[in-house]
């Protein structure tokens, strides 16, 4: 609840609310990610081959751990 | 790698069955204390089957790669691990603050990490190349001699014939006194059926193996043949035995209560000998060969159904009809199924039951169906339960055509 | 390394001494402090141990000798389903976590964990799940008599204790599921400044990866419990073969889950070793990169080697040999973690304290279960030893001397930080040598049982295989009473004991001895910066 000629928030608190925004952010994107899983698990098995949506969300699972972890190796 | 002193068949029982019988609390004492030296001494192959410790002698050819796989891949395995351990221990030797070692500080090197990811794969290579030539030959089912179907039901096993057109089961044939400590056990305790498998030596036996309730595994140690037996699927494998002789193996994927009670007995048998059974088995079947409108005696029912009870029902429901309430098998002495309309009760017996409410297959119940058995001896089970134990049935002679009509 | 503000005198294990903090019980119920977590999931894997470990010996007892004595055959596979399931999900998985709750925070600088209230909610879906489990051997029917791969479809069979069981499976996964998500956040978002994802503590790499496996694989095991559940009760066939189902659909989707399972309850057990190892060598941790790398690589292949563990349901000859290729891959990644272990030795300066031992026992023992791995790889190898008594020893071997070791050695490291108490070491060797002895003589003798034959899950066996059960049982028994040291141990240095320094260990680099000992309550409230 920021405006226009507000007096800026004391650094530390600042960080503080910055680094738990962002920790909602990571935890509900995992958050979703697990959902699908479980879901699109499910629904694969009940509309699409079996083998392919193995296969799918196998390939999904890698493709999420190597971005995932690769995006934060350089901070 | 020797081998304990296995007899022929894969069992090693002759010598050892007989100090290992009798339960008394003093022959269990003695064996605490013999086991307990032993383990304290802890000599590796020692010559008692009982400290049986490597495979069982190979009778197929496929067996025989295997062990000499695992040979080959257990030395491999052996050499890394004194080269690895021989380093760890060399340094927690020298390298100890109480020798008065100095730490170095390096914590990397290039040149050695290569090395030693690829010199592992390299040898995972030369483990993989073997490897791959037994897996090619154990799928090789082309051409076979003769070929059996195997199929798996709680708890036994049905072989059919295919090219003879005929089946039979085998069943379990140590006593449940023997199981429960009461009798003394036969040297081949667990491992013995009423009927086994029968098969000439050298010839190519291609197995067909399916299941009708849940998922067993038939598994003979000695022909390096495992294979799952799946409800809805066919799986196809082969063995070429080339030894004659009995084999032993079991069941290898839990299958309910009686898993480790369902034995897989082969009986390899010479080319003539294989003849003669055939021929002595076909007309045996031709003989007690179901004539659906044979009509038989109360005593003839209740003789042969005491059989096909003891064989088939008793595991549950005792041989003394009191049933086993741990497992919902309800005391057949007095039962209102047994004792009222026998329609009922062989409907019980067609399709299984779960909890009193008819379960009709496929969903299975706690009671399964019986269904793969002939007329004839359901109807004689029937009547034996009928007729036995204190129980007076109104209906108490079932006839085969009875268990017919009920058929669907 | 490090600056520290926070004034010093918060006990962890003193409770009241903080404002606007319930006492008593409600402390625990309601606390959101990573430390209280940390320990209350560390009992609670400690007393499922105790529970799974009853059963394991009751199970041995019936296997001293032929013939049926304590249990009936359907008792008996109750206690395999739930010794299995207890000590997976409750015993090593919890204890892992338990770790990570604890330590992570120290490890990377943080406050606390991100999301701590969802971190009181993770750990107290646990005992209710556990309790739901048990309880499935006090219903009709009893607890399933499936083993804990739960296969189709017997476990179609089964009574309620199945459907409780499956409960008790959703209610732990969401648990596992929830830690994860906020091990990764606190991980990537709650790092002290300074501290690089380089820079961490090998431990919070390995639990860092762990947690993206069980992203991954619970939501996979939830799925597939469910679909058990509607073709038990509602009329889908998902797996039922009468009804134009596959079996075998539902061995795939279990080990799609269950073989990276494996490395979930094994990877964290690496990190704490790589953690343990160095500091008692003096010497810094050879080949960091690597370690990471290779932490890496063994969880990508642990999703495509799953059907090793099918290997004789009939699989066609290409899938074997695809499987078994990777599989026998995973040893490289594996070795390199073991050679980079051996030459943080190599040259260092070492003592023998406990938590070394346990390491090295580890080192020892689970390496000798990675060549049993790797010639269980061998499909047509496996097809004599598929659910045999070897393949009980290999998983033993890696299990309990691999991962349990490994939880016995940090817990022995951390102690001092913990409690503020140096433990008796002379105890903790008892414990050592009792559990590295017994272990051997309990295990061991099951490659012997194996090789000659003998299937896994029987309660009854033939008589040839009579001698080395009993010598396994007596192990057995030995094993487990070696576990009495160690409860003794852990309560002593909790109720006094020599007072720990904050560093007690010379070798000790990361972040965690920075803070005196016992841990303040409330640690680094404002972030250490790590050069």
């Amino acid at each position: 609840m920021t405006f226009a000629g507000a007096v800026r928030v004391p650094d530390e608190d600042d960080f503080e609310a910055r680094r738990r925004a962002a920790a909602r952010r990571t935890g509900f994107g995992l958050l979703v990610v697990a959902l699908i899983f479980f879901f699109g698990f499910i629904a694969s098995r009940l509309w699409l081959s079996p083998d392919l949506s193995l296969g799918v969300i196998g390939a999904a699972v890698v493709v999420f751990v190597v971005v995932a972890v690769g995006r934060h190796l350089r901070k | 790698m020797r081998r304990a002193g296995m007899d022929q068949g894969g069992t090693g029982l002759a010598a050892s069955g007989e100090n290992m019988v009798g339960t008394g609390k003093g022959g269990a004492r003695r064996r605490w204390v013999a086991t307990l030296a032993a383990a304290l001494l802890a000599f590796p192959g020692i010559a008692f089957a009982d400290w049986a410790w490597n495979f069982q002698p190979p009778a197929s050819p496929i067996a025989d790669q295997i062990e000499r796989l695992h040979e080959l891949i257990f030395w491999i395995c052996v050499v890394i691990f004194i080269g690895v351990f021989g380093t760890m221990f060399y340094i927690l030797i020298k390298h100890r603050k109480s020798v008065g070692h100095q730490a170095a500080q390096f914590h990397e090197n290039t040149t050695i990490e290569v090395i030693w990811t690829v010199i592992p794969f390299l040898i995972l290579v030369s483990m993989a190349w073997p490897a791959t030539k037994v897996v090619l030959a154990m799928h090789d089912t082309s051409a076979p001699d003769m070929t059996i179907k195997v199929t798996g039901y709680q708890w036994k096993w049905n072989y059919d014939y295919i090219d003879e057109g005929f089946n039979f089961y085998s069943t379990l044939s140590t006593t449940l006194d023997q199981i429960q400590n009461r009798q003394k056990k036969d040297p081949h305790y667990l491992l013995e059926v009423d009927h086994p498998l029968v098969v000439p030596v050298g010839e190519k036996v291609r197995v067909l193996v399916t299941a009708g309730d849940v998922i067993h595994s038939w598994w003979v140690p000695a022909f390096g043949l495992k294979q799952d037996a799946i409800p809805g699927f066919v799986r196809d494998t082969w063995f070429r035995a080339d030894k004659i002789g009995t084999f032993r193996g079991q069941c290898a994927e839990l299958c309910g209560k009686e898993h480790g009670f369902m034995p897989v007995v082969v009986e390899v048998k010479s080319k003539d000998d294989y003849a003669t059974w055939l021929a002595a088995e076909k007309q045996k079947l031709a003989a007690v060969a179901d004539d659906p409108n044979k009509v038989w005696t109360q005593d003839e029912l209740v003789a042969h159904g005491k059989k096909v009870f003891d064989g088939n029902c008793a595991a549950c429901h005792q041989p003394t009809g009191t049933g086993n309430a741990a497992i919902g098998a309800p005391a057949l002495v007095g039962d209102k199924v047994v004792l009222g309309p026998a329609q009922h009760q062989i409907d019980v017996v067609l399709n299984g039951q779960t909890n009193g409410v008819l379960q009709h297959p496929p969903a299975g119940g706690k009671m399964p169906s019986w269904a793969q058995l002939s007329d004839a001896d359901i109807a004689s089970a029937i009547t034996y339960t009928r007729n036995s134990w204190g129980n007076k049935a109104e209906q108490n002679v079932i006839q085969p055509k009875d268990v017919k009509a009920e058929r669907k | 390394m490090s600056s520290i503000t926070q004034p010093i005198g918060g006990h962890a294990d003193v409770a009241g001494g903080h404002e606007h903090h319930p006492s008593g019980i409600m402390r625990w119920i309601t606390t959101t402090n990573h430390k209280d977590i940390g320990t209350m999931y560390l009992w609670f894997s400690f007393t499922m141990f105790i529970v799974g470990g009853v059963f394991a010996l009751t199970i041995r007892s019936e296997l001293f000798e032929p013939g049926m004595q304590i249990v009936t055959p359907e008792r008996f596979n109750q206690l395999i389903t739930l010794h299995g399931l207890v000590m997976i999900f409750g015993a090593l998985m919890p204890g892992a976590v338990g770790f990570a709750n604890w330590m992570i925070p120290l490890q990377i600088g943080a406050p606390d964990m991100a999301f701590a209230r969802m971190n009181n909610l993770s750990f107290w879906l646990l005992p209710p799940a556990a309790i739901m489990l048990l309880l499935g051997l006090f219903v009709p029917g009893g607890a399933p008599e499936t083993g804990w791969t739960l296969y189709p479809p017997l476990s179609i069979q089964q009574g309620m204790g199945m459907d409780l069981t499956i409960f008790a499976i959703h209610i732990m996964g969401a648990s596992s599921i929830m830690g994860s998500i906020n091990i990764i956040t606190t991980i990537l978002n709650l790092r002290a400044p300074g501290m690089t994802l380089m820079k961490m503590p090998l431990f919070c790499w390995s639990w860092l990866i762990t947690a993206y496996l069980l992203i991954a694989v619970m939501p996979v095991l939830a799925g597939a419990v469910t679909m058990l559940l509607t073709d038990r009760h509602f009329g889908t066939s998902f797996f039922n073969a009468a009804g134009g189902g596959d079996p075998v659909l539902f061995q795939h989707v279990f080990w799609f889950f269950g073989h990276p399972e494996v490395y979930i309850i094994i990877l964290p057990a690496f990190g704490l070793i790589s953690e343990v190892i160095p500091t008692f060598s003096r010497k810094p941790l050879f080949g960091y990169a690597s370690m990471v790398y290779a932490l890496c690589a063994i969880a990508i292949l642990s999703f495509l080697v799953w059907a090793h563990h099918m290997f004789t349901v009939g699989l066609p000859a290409a899938g074997i040999l695809f499987y078994m290729y990777a599989t026998m891959m995973i040893a490289v990644p594996t070795g390199v973690k073991v050679f980079n272990w051996l030459a943080t030795m190599w040259r260092g300066s070492i003592t023998l304290e406990a938590p070394m031992l346990f390491a090295l026992g580890f080192l020892f023992l689970f390496t000798t279960g990675g060549f049993t791995g790797l010639i269980v790889a061998i499909q047509p190898i496996d097809v004599q030893f598929q659910d045999t008594y070897y393949v009980v020893a290999h998983f033993h071997y890696v299990m309990v001397a691999g991962t349990l070791f490994a939880f016995f050695a940090a817990t022995y490291y951390w102690l001092p930080k913990w409690t503020g108490h140096m433990y008796n070491e002379t105890v903790a060797k008892w414990h050592f040598w009792g559990s590295f002895i017994f272990f051997n003589v309990a295990f061991f003798p099951m490659h012997f049982l194996g090789l000659a034959g003998m299937p896994r899950r029987i309660p009854d066996y033939a008589q040839q295989f009579t001698n080395w059960n009993q010598v396994s049982t007596v192990g057995a028994f030995g094993f487990g009473l070696s576990q009495l040291i160690f409860l003794y141990a852990v309560v002593s240095c909790i109720r006094g004991g020599k007072p720990a320094p904050a560093k007690p260990w010379d070798g000790a680099t990361s972040l965690e001895w920075t803070l005196p000992s016992p841990a303040p309550y409330h640690s680094f409230p404002t972030p250490p910066v790590v050069q």
